[in-house]
C-alpha cells in the first residue's frame, strides 16, 4: 500500500512538473525526458504488470487530458508499456539497473510507435514518422540514464518505509 | 505456479479492459460528450496548475527582488531620463499617426491590425513531448473565445504563436503554429505569394508553407507574414523565416520550410487577440 502510494505521488509530481513552464530546464537539446514513462515502467518493474497497467492508464488519462490531444492515446500507450514492462520484469533476472536501463530505452522506442500509429490512425497520417526521429532515440536514451537513478531513490525510500 | 497463471491471466483481462476503454475514448474523442469531459477535467486539474506556477513564481520572486533592489535606483534615474525623451516623441508620433490614418483613409485601406488584446501567462504546457499545447491564465472571463489569435513580441515584433482551441471560465488552452493539426493562411513579405502554413510538431519545431506558386522565387530567409486569408490571424502579422525550399519537377506548386519566429520553450507572456472568429468562416479554412 506504502509503494502504492509512493508511485501516486510520484506520478502527480511529474505531471505537473512536465507540465509547469519549469520543464524547459530539464530539456536537452529541445528533448525533455519523460519521467512519467519512467515512473510508470518502473511501478509496473517492481508491482507486477497488474498496478503497472493501471498506474500507466491512470497516469496517462492525466496526461491527455492537460495536453488536450487526443483523448485515450496516452492511456493506451501507457497500459501497454505497464503491462509489458511488468511481465518481463516478473520473467528476467539479473543486475537491476542494467534491467531498467534497457527497459525504459526501448519502452520510450515502444511508446514512440504506439502514439505514432494511434495518431495516424485517429489523427493525420503525418504523424507517422514520429518514431523515426532523431529525438525519440535522444529521449529513450535520457530516459535509459535516469531510470537507474530514479530506481535507487524510489528502493531506498521503500526500505526507510518498510522499517 | 497457478499463482504466477492466474496474475497473468488477471493481467491480460484487465490490459484488454483497459486498452477498450482508452480505444473507445480515442474513438468518441471528437464528440460533444467527450469534449466536455474533458473541459471539465481541464477545469478540475488547472486550479492546482496555477497554484504550482504561482507559488514557484513567488519564491523566484522574493530572491531575484531582494537582489534587484539595489539596481533599481539605477534605473529608476534612467527612466526618468527615457521618460523625458518619450513625453517630447509622444507629440510627434501623435502627429505621425494622425497623418497616417488620413493617408490610409485616402487610398481606402483599413488598418489590419487595430484589434483589442488581453495578455495572458503561460501557466502549464503539455506533459508529453508528442504535443506542444500550452495553457494559459485567461479564459471566458478575460473575454477570450476560441478560434482566437495568439501572438507574441520578440524583440519588439509582433508574431504568431498559435489559435485559441479549448476555453474554460479561468483559462485557455493554445493550440501553437508548429502542431500538425494547425493551418494559418500565409504569404511570402517580399513576393507577396500566399500559401497554407502547417505544423510539423512532433516531427520537426519548423512549419511547412504549401501551396505556394511555383513561380515565386523563394530564398532562404525569406519573412514569412500571415496572409489574413482563413480569419483568424490578422493580414502582416510575422510568422518565421524560410530555412529551406523544395521544388519538385512536377506539380504547380512548391513547398518551404519556415522556422517560426517564437522560441516555443521559452514562451512565458502571450497576447490574445481578442477578435470574434465565425465557426463558419474558420470551417471553410480549417481542416478541424
Amino acid at each position: 500500500m506504502k509503494r502504492d502510494l509512493l508511485f501516486i505521488l510520484l506520478i502527480t509530481f511529474f505531471i505537473f512538473l512536465q507540465s509547469s513552464p519549469l520543464s524547459v530546464h530539464l530539456a536537452l537539446w529541445g528533448v525533455s525526458p519523460d519521467f512519467l514513462l519512467i515512473t510508470v515502467s518502473l511501478a509496473a518493474f517492481l508491482l507486477g504488470p497488474v498496478p503497472g497497467q493501471i498506474i500507466g492508464f491512470t497516469a496517462g488519462l492525466f496526461v491527455d487530458i492537460i495536453s488536450g490531444g487526443l483523448l485515450g492515446i496516452s492511456a493506451f500507450t501507457f497500459t501497454i508499456i505497464g503491462f509489458g514492462v511488468g511481465i518481463v520484469g516478473q520473467k528476467v533476472y539479473g543486475n537491476s539497473i542494467l534491467i531498467t536501463i534497457s527497459l525504459l530505452f526501448f519502452g520510450t522506442l515502444i511508446k514512440a510507435v504506439v502514439l505514432s500509429m494511434l495518431a495516424a490512425l485517429f489523427l493525420k497520417p503525418g504523424y507517422f514518422g514520429y518514431f523515426s526521429q532523431g529525438r525519440i532515440f535522444l529521449e529513450a536514451v535520457l530516459n535509459g540514464v535516469i531510470a537507474p537513478v530514479l530506481f535507487i531513490l524510489i528502493t531506498g525510500v521503500e526500505k526507510r518505509l518498510k522499517r | 505456479m497457478d499463482e504466477v497463471r492466474s496474475t497473468q491471466y488477471k493481467a491480460i483481462i484487465i490490459l484488454v479492459i483497459l486498452l477498450f476503454i482508452s480505444f473507445t475514448l480515442m474513438g468518441f474523442s471528437q464528440t460533444k460528450i467527450t469534449i466536455n469531459f474533458k473541459s471539465l477535467a481541464f477545469a478540475v486539474i488547472y486550479p492546482f496548475q496555477y497554484a504550482g506556477v504561482s507559488s514557484i513564481a513567488f519564491v523566484k520572486d522574493f530572491f531575484s527582488s531582494i537582489k534587484k533592489n539595489k539596481y533599481l535606483k539605477r534605473e529608476l534615474e534612467q527612466t526618468r531620463k527615457l521618460l523625458q525623451e518619450y513625453e517630447r516623441t509622444r507629440y510627434e508620433f501623435d502627429e505621425i499617426k494622425r497623418e497616417n490614418e488620413r493617408l490610409r483613409h485616402l487610398i481606402g485601406v483599413q488598418s489590419e491590425l487595430e484589434y483589442d488584446t488581453v495578455i495572458a501567462v503561460v501557466v502549464a504546457k503539455s506533459p508529453q513531448n508528442f504535443y506542444k499545447t500550452l495553457i494559459v491564465n485567461r479564459g471566458k472571463e478575460s473575454g477570450v473565445g476560441k478560434w482566437m489569435p495568439v501572438i507574441a513580441y520578440k524583440d519588439n515584433v509582433k508574431c504568431v504563436v498559435g489559435k485559441i482551441i479549448d476555453v474554460q471560465k479561468f483559462s485557455s488552452r493554445i493550440q501553437p503554429l508548429i502542431e500538425q493539426s494547425s493551418y494559418i493562411g500565409a504569404m511570402l513579405k517580399d513576393s507577396r505569394y500566399s500559401g497554407i502554413l502547417v505544423g510539423q510538431s512532433p516531427l520537426s519545431d519548423n512549419c511547412l508553407l504549401q501551396y505556394i506558386n511555383r513561380r515565386a522565387e523563394i530564398n532562404y530567409g525569406d519573412i514569412v507574414l500571415t496572409s489574413g486569408m482563413g480569419g483568424v490571424f490578422p493580414k502582416g502579422i510575422m510568422i518565421g523565416e524560410v530555412v529551406s525550399v523544395s521544388k519538385k519537377r512536377y506539380g504547380i506548386f512548391q513547398e518551404a520550410l519556415v522556422s517560426p519566429l517564437v522560441d516555443f520553450g521559452r514562451l512565458e507572456e502571450v497576447y490574445i487577440v481578442t477578435k470574434t472568429v465565425t465557426e463558419e468562416y474558420y470551417g471553410l479554412f480549417e481542416e478541424e
